[in-house]
């Protein structure tokens, strides 16, 4: 089995800055938070190796487990990360407009999916930053396959793949066979740390870098602005604290 | 003494309400977050000894009641206030009594005149902070557990805050205070700017760990709080070393940002990746006070920086370390590095600046030497002196392949080397979050000659030995 993880390298948002949370754009410079996995990401990478090394324990060599990131640079740190965990591969589609582009995103990881016979696909359901939720659909449709979203965890069974998901009315389980396509929701799944000698043993690895063959597309940049709602807190408390609010919001009271 | 006794007296002296019995409260109590314990309570463990009650003093006489009465029967007693210790030093004995002081919470008088505010030991600095700010003022002290830990602790283990290049530690911070000894015999130390009247008995309690006594009151300094005329800067440095010598200088010549942080490039990989340049270490800067010296001392740092590999990263790096720095806090009782399977924390030394770079390395070299599931090991010095700063070594090592049960031998291995190599250079084994019950052993060596004025000391305000014991001391037979 070739199992390909497919993530992407956001900003940490806890660390932007209200100021630039207020006049966000595309273009805003947040250079001064960390950078970290798409939480939704990181789980799908952490499901993907698992996955594999539960497949190669029970036949050696079976599985290999590649991650991939459509951006125009991956940091050292990060490649270094991957390779020490386990990935078999890391590559990079080098691409500079990564944001709000769907259907070019699904479009570059199709033709590298095709060109690198991946029978399992994961990806986070969606990205934190400039999310749109609709790389994994978008792909799974252009590929052709069979699409589960919001897994929770992953494993083989009786040759099949069993996916737990989150439905509309709960959790669902579903079996599936491969190739398959499969974008990883709320799951506990966390990407294991790398020992430091597992790091730079990776140290010295590359990334693999593909350039697509035809990169150019239109793109508009997407106008954001802030709902400036108005917010209003009060405390209605004492015995006819009941009374009081139910005459506030519909009789005018002017507490 | 047998357990029902001992609740039935406490019960007797502070009423029913302020005895709690019930199993969950006292493990919540007996909580320390020090990284193997967090770890193994994420894994189900939880092998700390069990005390038989907590109890919560109202007043100071309901301190002296308490005190007066488990000192008589000889009971095992471990102050408490708002639990964040990180050393193991919460955690009771086997049958004894935490006494926590966290419903002691009150300011009990701000002197604008006198530049002071005096307030009960459970007082959350967090509510002093805001309660100060409000009114223009500061304690200056802003240490990263600001939303958890409360007044009486941080006198307790001689804490220091992230402006403290500025304003000092908690040392320089507390004027007086009241405490109440072992025997029951309240104390009160007296607030004036200086005084020639002897030893400070202030430094008794300062970093005592609950070992001499329970403290119930303090009074701080206050400053004018002035955020809006803050100068602020961050820059990546190529090597270490560089940015040691440039703190060395700003602090020789007489410069005192409130903040002054090296991060090695190990944490910005760690704690900033991204936000400097591979391999550069990062800078972090404010300086503040009156307008022009916060500017003048801006300028001196601009300018003396400029003779090393430098890029100048704005202020927005510390913009945003100013808002977000204590979110970890948030964290605490998250499995988050549970979840990868590791065990993360940090642990804190000082040294003259002569070797403190020499630590710094010999920690880092060592360690993945030592342990061969280490993840990360990197520093900063985040408080500065003119003759030398600390390092905060921050770690992580991965349990995956070796399980729980190496949670705690592996730390204290970490621990060793960051301790030996720190002794062998001649620096502090601990800089601000004290001894605690983890780092006893090397406190001999820590103190030399000078340790058995710890014992004398010990002797005398507590010589039944019920005040935390374990912290500080090692037991003599
Ligand atoms: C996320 C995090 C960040 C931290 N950052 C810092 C930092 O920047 N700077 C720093 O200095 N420390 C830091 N610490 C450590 C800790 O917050 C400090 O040691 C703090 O001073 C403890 O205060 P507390 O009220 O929580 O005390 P507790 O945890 O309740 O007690 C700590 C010690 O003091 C003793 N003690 C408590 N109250 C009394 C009392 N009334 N009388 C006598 N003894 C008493 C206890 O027995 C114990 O030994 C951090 C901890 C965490 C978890």
């Amino acid at each position: 089995m070739n199992l390909l993880v497919c993530f992407k390298i956001v900003p940490d948002f806890d660390k932007v800055l209200p100021s630039d949370w207020e006049d966000f754009s595309l273009r805003t410079n947040l250079f001064y938070t960390k950078k970290t996995y798409n939480v939704f990401d990181e789980s799908a990478l952490e499901l993907g190796l698992s996955l594999c090394e539960s497949s190669n324990r029970r036949a050696p060599g079976s599985a290999t487990c590649t991650a991939v990131t459509v951006a125009q640079e991956l940091s050292p740190a990060v490649k270094k990360h991957l390779y020490a965990v386990g990935f078999d591969r890391v590559v990079k589609i080098e691409s500079i407009q990564t944001e709000f582009a769907p259907r070019r995103m699904a479009g570059l990881l199709r033709e590298f999916i095709t060109e690198g016979r991946f029978d399992l696909v994961l990806t986070g359901v969606q990205s934190g930053y400039a999310d749109t939720g609709l790389v994994p659909p978008l792909l799974a449709s252009m590929l052709g396959r069979p699409f589960v979203s919001h897994a929770e965890t992953l494993c083989f069974y009786d040759g099949q793949l069993c996916v737990v998901h989150q439905g509309d009315f709960g959790r669902l389980r579903t079996t599936l066979e491969l190739p398959a396509v499969v974008s990883v929701g709320n799951s506990p799944a966390a990407l294991r740390a790398a020992t430091l000698r597992a790091q730079l043993m990776a140290g010295k690895r590359e990334v693999e870098t593909v350039f697509p063959a035809e990169d150019f597309f239109w793109f508009k940049e997407p106008v954001f602005f802030t709902e400036k709602a108005e917010k209003d807190c009060r405390f209605f408390e004492e015995k006819d604290a009941a009374e009081r609010l139910f005459a506030h919001l519909w009789g005018g009271g002017s507490e | 003494m047998e357990k029902s006794a001992l609740i039935a007296g406490l019960e007797a002296l502070l009423g029913k309400d302020r005895v709690l019995t019930d199993e969950q409260v006292i493990l919540d109590c007996s909580k320390d977050y020090i990284g193997f314990r967090v770890y193994e309570r994420f894994d189900g463990r939880f092998d700390v000894p069990r005390a038989a009650c907590v109890v919560k003093p109202k007043n100071t006489n309901e301190v002296s009641a308490a005190l007066r009465f488990l000192n008589e029967y000889k009971v095992d007693t471990v102050p408490r206030t708002g639990g964040s210790s990180v050393t193991l030093g919460l955690e009771p004995q086997e049958g004894g009594v935490i006494l926590d002081g966290s419903d002691m919470n009150e300011i009990i008088g701000l002197n604008e005149y006198d530049m002071m505010v005096t307030v009960r030991c459970g007082t959350p600095l967090a509510y002093l902070e805001n309660y100060l700010n409000e009114r223009g003022y500061t304690t200056g002290h802003q240490p990263q557990s600001l939303p958890m830990a409360q007044v009486g602790g941080l006198v307790a283990t001689r804490s220091i805050g992230q402006f403290s290049t500025l304003y000092g530690g908690i040392e320089d911070l507390l004027m007086g205070l009241e405490a109440v000894l072992p025997c029951g015999e309240v104390v009160r130390i007296k607030n004036n700017p200086r005084r020639s009247v002897g030893p400070d008995l202030r430094h008794l309690f300062i970093g005592s760990e609950g070992m001499l006594g329970f403290i119930t009151e303090a009074t701080l300094k206050i400053f004018k709080y002035k955020p809006e005329d803050r100068w602020m800067n961050a820059y990546a440095i190529r090597h270490m070393k560089d940015g040691l010598a440039l703190f060395r200088e700003i602090m020789v010549e007489g410069y005192r940002p409130a903040v002054m942080r090296l991060h090695d490039e190990v944490e910005v990989e760690t704690l900033f990746e991204g936000v400097a340049p591979d391999e550069y270490n990062l800078l972090l800067f404010v300086a503040e006070g009156p307008k022009p010296v916060a500017d003048a001392t801006g300028a001196f740092i601009d300018e003396a920086i400029r003779k090393y590999d430098y890029v100048d990263l704005g202020k927005k790096p510390v913009e945003s370390w100013l808002v977000t720095r204590n979110d970890t806090c948030d964290d605490m009782d998250r499995p988050k590095y549970y979840k990868m399977r590791a065990v993360a924390d940090t642990c804190e030394i000082s040294a003259p600046w002569s070797v403190i770079g020499e630590i710094h390395s010999a920690v880092r070299e060592r360690m993945p030497e030592e342990l061969d599931n280490l993840v990360t090991v990197g520093g900063h010095s985040s408080h500065s002196y003119v003759q030398g700063t600390n390092i905060y070594f921050t770690f992580g090592y991965f349990l995956g392949m070796k399980g729980g049960e190496y949670a705690r031998p592996d730390y204290m291995h970490v621990v060793k080397i960051i301790m030996e190599e720190t002794l062998k250079r001649g620096g502090s084994i601990a800089h601000h979050h004290g001894s605690g019950k983890y780092r006893t052993q090397w406190m001999p060596e820590e103190h030399g000659s000078s340790y058995t004025l710890l014992y004398k000391l010990k002797e005398a305000l507590d010589p039944n030995g019920i005040m935390n014991k374990g912290v500080l001391l090692v037991e003599r037979e």
